[in-house]
């Protein structure tokens, strides 16, 4: 890939990317990471300016025509897993997250991409899906279940939306536990089966604006044919993108988007859904990104987890605003790995070193990036379990 | 001299009004001649994992919290070593090509501290293994690198934690801490690091290995501060990497204070009032561990948080602020007995600030200062809010000169029309020190500001040379204003130890006064 000058000429006529002249060098955005972690950005360079602050100051170069662009440089600007992390610690609220964004979104239009996002994207424009499956497979975890489409559905209150964890196996077993339960509890929901897209979060996430548009109108058409008011989201990405990236789209869009755990915190309240198993575990429970630093939603899995009997739940370090990423976010989980950070292997092993019989988490990217992690360090003892598997084990 | 510019066509240089040494400007050309050779062989001798050379990744090393005041020379190759072994290999071959190391972790150290001069810069940030924690003998011996926040949060744990950390989330390094002998808002209580660090391991500037502290050369004994033996500690305190690169640093620590209370009390707004906090502040000097911290934060500080705790770009009245709050002393007792105790200091140290015109308005920004401990940002969000400010000067002074500086310090911003709302001020005393932080906020996108901020801040560093200051580090931006002011002994001395430790003059040349000027 090539860029030239005129990439530059544009970047300097944008005022999204003057903000890196106000950084302050304090380092807060990698700072407040465990000892030997900086930034989600050092998964091929391991150091201590593979974060945002040093990408302020490559910014500053490009803008001042002493650094000219590179297929590294393009890849590390795609590292970024959008965790939030440099945006909360910023005391200079630079908001380090929209001008990467901004970066990738100009990177995206030049076409200077990373080949597997490239892939990615082209999934999605030809399957609706990342994975580059066919759309017809959407919905192949339920055929051992009762749940209805919408167009099946005489009468329901809720659109349950899977997101595109409805093709990943080790999500197919939440998914099926989520629709158990719900059952159970009486919710009265329905799932867009086959006809549902992929929410775009990470397409938007690494730049491809008129990709995820063309998303979240090909589902709001849906939401709107359907007459739907209330969606029950699966996936914190899937949540944020519906809750916060939608009504961009379209701005009469009026459907209340909520995750699933702030759902069953209130059927838990309310009695609607009653444990009489006591599980005996120890567990931990890990914020992941988008439920946490980007939603603020940190007490209802808690209460959850805290109300199951036999559950000791303990909390780990770096937790909620603090919380490190499972590196899954963002896109990164596309871009090839180096001999840097591998950063899910750094949260696994913080939850190993507390003896944990489970790692607890409410994101199915978080659990497939923990699966991951659990193979690498062939830890057989603590398990990777979704809040509501537990939910439903203690039913 | 440095050139100016604006980042509007290009860049936003700082016009140093000295000249500021380069003395390798000579042998730059000769090492970049052979700079692919050195990155060949530092890949081969370390591995590649551990050198990175690609444009992008140097650019990403061309600043640290020198800012605006001096653009610091891009790197020629960035190493990554993780034992003190690589440490000596990296300089091994930087003596053979007589190409200039520095050493770096958190990258927050100002004033053209860490300047590669365009050769290796090496990021300790991989050197960030904690090697012992003696519960016994209360101390903790960790590799350069690692991060102090961090290390606090593993010694609060088990009931310790290291007194002299700074006040905001900067990824903060124990190497660091020597180099520069920080202390952070604490240092003044509790000592600088200077005070804590009770031995070290340095590779030279000549490739050797050296151990320090006068039990840690000692072998199978625990670390302790005094002993009989000559200790060669101090020389690297404050040497700013100069002589070698720590790579090991042994530091005491203390228990948690059972009980800790903070208090906001407040004096008028005025110089009656800041002469009063300074005449509180040294009478709680002399009851010693009365107060483990007490923190001026002058009216335009103050104003600054209040417009920092409004949100950005809202406007909040300086005559309000004023009488609200005029300035502040905050104080922070700590007691290791009980809370009675530490009532009891707390009830001493009110009726000293009542006796000068204090006034106990509450414990909120008490709170705020102590949240920011354990990394709760609030503070220093507030206090960056408004914009990034200049790098703070901060100086040591006399207790008898702090209000007259302070006072000198206003009329000087007042003849260069630098708006007295675009400024502050905080001082932190203790019976070590009296460390006095002073601030300017330019706009970072208008060049003519930055450039008249600078020439204020310089101004500013004379003044507090010439009401004789201590620079809080010196680094290359302080060393022209201090140089004659040194005993010719000393400098002798310093640089003798210099040429020893570091015979090709490799280690961070051109900071501090280990070179002659020219």
């Amino acid at each position: 890939m090539k860029i030239g000058k005129e990439f530059v000429e544009k970047m300097k006529k944008n005022e999204a990317y003057r903000k890196v002249y106000e950084c302050l060098c304090c380092g807060a955005c990698a700072s407040l990471w465990p000892n030997e972690h900086r930034c989600s950005m050092a998964t091929r360079y391991q150091g201590s300016e593979a974060n945002p602050r040093g990408l302020n100051w490559i910014i500053q170069s490009l803008l001042e025509d002493k650094l000219s662009f590179s297929p590294g440089l393009v890849d590390f600007v795609f590292r970024c897993t959008t965790c939030n992390q440099c945006t909360v610690n910023c005391p200079a609220s630079l908001e380090p997250r929209s001008y990467i964004e901004a970066l990738r979104r100009d990177l995206v239009e030049e076409g200077a991409i990373p080949k597997s996002v490239m892939e990615v994207f082209q999934s999605v424009s030809r399957f609706g899906n990342v994975w580059g499956k066919s759309k017809n497979e959407r919905s192949s975890w339920a055929k051992d279940s009762d749940i209805k489409t919408v167009s099946e559905a005489k009468d329901f209150e809720y659109l349950l939306f899977l997101g595109d964890s409805a093709y990943v196996e080790r999500n197919q077993e939440t998914i099926k536990k989520l629709v158990n339960v719900l059952q159970k509890s009486g919710v009265r929901f329905a799932y867009l089966g086959n006809e549902e897209r992929s929410s775009g979060n990470e397409i938007l996430r690494m730049g491809e604006a008129g990709l995820f548009e063309m998303l979240a109108e090909q589902n709001i058409s849906l939401f709107k044919k359907y007459g739907i008011k209330k969606i029950i989201a699966l996936s914190p990405h899937s949540y944020h993108a519906l809750k916060n990236e939608y009504p961009k789209i379209d701005l009469d869009l009026k459907v209340e988007a909520i995750h699933y755990t702030q759902l069953i915190r209130d059927l838990l309240v309310k009695g609607k859904i009653r444990f009489s198993k006591d599980l005996n575990i120890k567990a931990a429970y890990h914020d992941s990104c988008y439920l946490g630093k980007h939603n603020s939603i940190y007490e209802e899995p808690r209460e959850i987890l805290s109300a199951i009997p036999g559950l000791v739940l303990v909390e780990m370090d770096y937790a909620r605003e603090k919380s490190v990423c499972c590196g899954g976010g963002g896109g990164a989980q596309w871009i090839e790995r180096g001999d840097g950070v591998v950063v899910e292997n750094i949260r696994f092993k913080q939850a190993m070193d507390m003896n944990l019989d489970v790692l607890v988490t409410a994101c199915p990217l978080c659990a497939q990036q923990f699966e991951a992690a659990k193979e690498y360090f062939s830890e057989g003892r603590m398990i990777v379990r979704d809040v509501i598997e537990l939910v439903y084990d203690a039913l | 001299m440095l050139s100016s510019g604006s980042h509007d066509e290009g860049v936003a240089d700082c016009r140093v009004q000295k000249v500021v040494v380069q003395p390798f400007l000579g042998d730059i050309l000769m090492f970049l001649e052979n700079m692919q050779e050195i990155r060949r062989e530092l890949e081969n001798t370390l591995g590649k994992g551990k050198v990175l050379s690609e444009d992008f990744i140097l650019s990403s090393y061309i600043r640290d919290g020198t800012l605006f005041y001096y653009p610091l020379n891009k790197p020629s190759v960035i190493v990554f070593p993780d034992s003190s072994e690589d440490v000596q290999k990296i300089i091994k071959i930087a003596n053979k090509y007589k190409i200039p190391v520095v050493a770096s972790a958190g990258r927050t150290s100002s004033w053209g501290a860490v300047d590669s001069n365009q050769g290796i810069a090496i990021d300790m940030c991989r050197m960030n293994k904690v090697i012992e924690i003696d519960k016994k003998n209360l101390t903790f011996t960790v590799q350069a690198g690692v991060n102090v926040h961090h290390m606090n949060r593993e010694l609060v744990k088990n009931g310790f934690y290291y007194p002299t950390h700074p006040l905001n989330m900067a990824p903060i390094s124990f190497g660091s801490e020597v180099c520069k002998n920080t202390g952070g808002e604490v240092g003044c209580m509790y000592g600088h690091a200077a005070k804590r660090v009770i031995g070290l391991e340095v590779v030279l500037g000549n490739g050797d290995i050296l151990k320090t502290g006068s039990s840690r050369v000692i072998k199978n004994v625990p670390y302790f501060q005094q002993s009989g033996l000559p200790d060669l500690t101090q020389l690297f305190v404050a040497a700013e990497g100069a002589y070698g690169v720590i790579t090991e640093v042994t530091m005491g620590m203390q228990m948690v204070p059972v009980a800790h209370q903070g208090m906001d009390i407040k004096f008028e707004g005025s110089m009656d009032g800041f002469r009063s906090i300074i005449d509180v502040c040294q009478e709680l000097r002399m009851r010693k561990g009365i107060a483990c911290n007490a923190h001026l934060v002058d009216f335009y500080c103050m104003w600054v948080f209040e417009r920092g705790f409004a949100g950005k770009g809202v406007e909040v009245d300086g005559e309000v602020v004023r009488k609200k709050f005029g300035h502040i002393l905050i104080v922070e007792i700590d007691s290791f007995v009980s809370e009675e105790e530490c009532d009891l200091k707390r009830e001493a140290v009110l009726e000293i600030c009542k006796k000068h015109g204090g006034q106990y308005i509450g414990d909120e920004m008490a709170k705020a200062f102590e949240a920011g401990i354990r990394g709760e940002c609030a503070v220093t969000k507030a206090l960056f809010n408004e914009s990034s400010p200049m790098v703070p000067f901060w100086a040591d002074l006399p207790y008898e000169y702090v209000t007259p500086f302070y006072e000198k310090s206003l009329d000087l911003l007042d003849r260069y029309n630098w708006p007295r709302k675009r400024m502050g001020f905080i001082g932190a005393f203790g019976d070590e020190s009296c460390l006095t932080f002073y601030f300017t906020y330019p706009n970072p996108h208008d060049t003519a500001d930055v450039e008249k901020s600078i020439e204020v801040n310089l101004r500013i560093l004379e003044l507090y040379t010439e009401m004789g200051a201590i620079p809080y580090r010196t680094g290359r931006i302080w060393r022209p204003y201090i140089l004659d002011k040194l005993d010719p002994s000393y400098l002798s001395y310093v640089r003798s130890i210099k040429k020893k430790f570091d015979p090709n003059n490799i280690m961070n040349p051109g900071v501090s006064v280990f070179e002659e000027e020219y």
